[in-house]
């Protein structure tokens, strides 16, 4: 390609890897990053855990930051955003009025914290968690004042903040609609591990609730509960999931459904569109379904991806969906399909760890989650990468090496 | 030449685990990992990873890569080169040197 410009929509985890990846790849062209916050590319999953419990600075953080931008040429362009694609003229309007000529256009728009229509719930003491601002925020308010958070929604986010929060002296309520934590992501037997795991630590967890009003009171903020309950607490923080920032992508006619379709190049609709990261709608290995990866794995690899592809140096991108989670003093790592119709095969680790097989009917392998697994769960992920068929038995006793069973299979995916 | 670095014994060759090949230790305060690699020979590095919080001791070696166990970044052990992401800043390279199947790792900068 001779050199034109590239423009990436989003400078989160997935624009900042893009970016660094078609510099790093050769490409002489103009790089626009564009991105709404005020800060270039940085991770996030330490925000709910490490920067709320100030065990990191946030400089840390940083993908690429300013020496690096510098040194990589990149023309980031921050508190602003795409807001209109001219597929036609090959241009984008920022939310400046700019106007902006590509030859590429990659959205890495991500997504935003779910609004929960509750009464009363616009409230000061009401807190979100996506960017950096949110963490430092909600950091500032627990340090000021431990008192008690009642954190709204029982998923990743919202169990990583109970977790904290409780680290830091806080008293923590968990209020989950559904009849099991992670119930969207992960099997029934870590939903109750993770229930115990949380009760153990003096989280009070109640499934099957949902917040219906928020009162501001001077003791505090009186929430009234779907099971009848009244709760008093000092902070809500509203964890109910992520929306797919794909507006953009929507009005300029791309295939969107909460989310963007993308090939294995990571093309859209428009073979000059591209998208990575939150927003991108991605089949999935192994079994081809179709989804969103909010995962920061996925953010890298796909933003990584897309420019490749750009490059015309991408492989096909289906990848085996991978994420992570720390709570209190558990590691707990998820790969492949770990939910809805599969049977679990546990073994328990000598580590005190474990890991928990998934098998589809036909004994396949389909996912893993390894609760501090440490090393082990390198060999558990190879089993799922090569959809590997091991007698159960062999899985569950510990005796039985791993690396072994792992050696004796072919690579098939 | 008289040798200016100041060796710290820190095991047997043998110690370092076969499954594993990798061995975590104490140099000076500071957390290191040992590798024996298919060659035979032997190398140490920060045993804690620049990206994340993570033993590399309980990574997986390949190719003269570690794997950090948590985000699968690797590292060339000899060189101490971050090779993938998310890796990207390097890890320190420890000489080492094995005297009457000692392994005496310097905590002085190589």
């Amino acid at each position: 390609m001779t050199a034109g410009r590239i423009i990436i929509a989003g400078a989160g985890q997935a624009g900042g890897w893009a970016a660094r990846t078609l510099r790093d790849k050769g490409y002489t062209g103009n790089i626009v990053l564009v991105g709404v916050e005020a800060h270039p590319p940085y991770e996030r999953p330490p925000l709910s855990k490490e920067i709320l419990q100030g065990a990191c600075t946030s400089d840390t953080l940083a993908i690429l930051d300013d020496e690096s931008l510098k040194t990589l040429d990149i023309d980031i362009r921050l508190n602003t955003e795409v807001i209109e694609i001219d597929r036609q003229a090959h241009s984008v309007m920022l939310g400046n009025g700019q106007q902006l000529a590509y030859d590429k256009l990659i959205l890495c728009t991500g997504g935003r914290a779910r609004h929960l229509p509750i009464s009363g719930i616009e409230h000061e003491r009401v807190f979100k968690l996506r960017t950096l601002d949110d963490a430092l925020n909600l950091k500032k308010a627990l340090t000021d004042e431990a008192g008690h958070v009642l954190v709204i929604g029982g998923g990743w986010i919202g169990l990583e903040v109970a977790s904290s929060a409780r680290q830091m002296g806080c008293e923590v309520t968990v209020a989950e609609y559904a009849d099991r934590l992670c119930q969207r992501s992960v099997a029934p037997d870590i939903s109750d591990m993770l229930f115990d795991l949380h009760i153990s630590q003096g989280v009070k967890v109640q499934l099957e609730t949902q917040v219906l009003e928020v009162n501001p009171t001077e003791k505090g903020l009186l929430v009234s509960l779907s099971n009848g309950q009244a709760l008093l607490c000092t902070y809500i923080v509203v964890a109910a999931g992520l929306i797919a920032n794909d507006e953009l992508a929507k009005k300029a006619g791309l295939d969107c459904n909460n989310g963007v379709f993308v090939d294995g190049q990571c093309r859209t609709s428009d073979p000059d569109i591209y998208a990575a990261g939150d927003v991108a709608i991605t089949r999935t290995l192994p079994a081809g379904t179709q989804m969103r990866l909010e995962s920061w794995q996925n953010a890298q690899d796909q933003g990584i991806a897309a420019a490749m592809s750009i490059l015309n140096t991408g492989k096909d991108y289906y990848p085996i969906p991978l994420l992570w989670s720390e709570q209190f003093d558990w590691r707990i790592q998820i790969f492949g399909h770990v939910n809805g119709n599969v049977r679990l095969a546990l073994r328990q680790l000598a580590s005190d760890g474990s890991l928990h097989f998934y098998l589809n009917e036909d004994d396949m392998i389909v996912g893993v989650i390894g609760v501090n697994a440490g090393r082990d769960f390198r060999f558990a992920r190879q089993l799922v990468e090569r959809a590997a068929k091991i007698l159960p038995a062999d899985l569950v006793d510990a005796g039985k090496s791993l690396k072994q069973l792992s050696d004796s299979v072919a690579v098939t995916l | 030449m008289t040798d200016t670095l100041n060796w710290v014994a820190v095991g047997a060759p043998a110690e370092i685990s076969p499954d594993t090949g990798t061995l975590r230790v104490v140099v000076e305060g500071e957390a290191v990992c040992l590798y024996k690699l298919e060659d035979g020979s032997i190398h140490a590095t920060q045993d804690r990873c620049s990206h994340g919080n993570a033993s590399l001791a309980e990574g997986y070696i390949e190719d003269g890569m570690i794997e950090c166990p948590l985000h699968q970044g690797c590292f060339d052990i000899r060189t101490g080169e971050a090779v993938s992401a998310p890796c990207k800043v390097p890890i320190r390279v420890y000489p080492i040197k094995i005297e009457n199947d000692v392994i005496y790792v310097s905590g002085e900068s190589a």
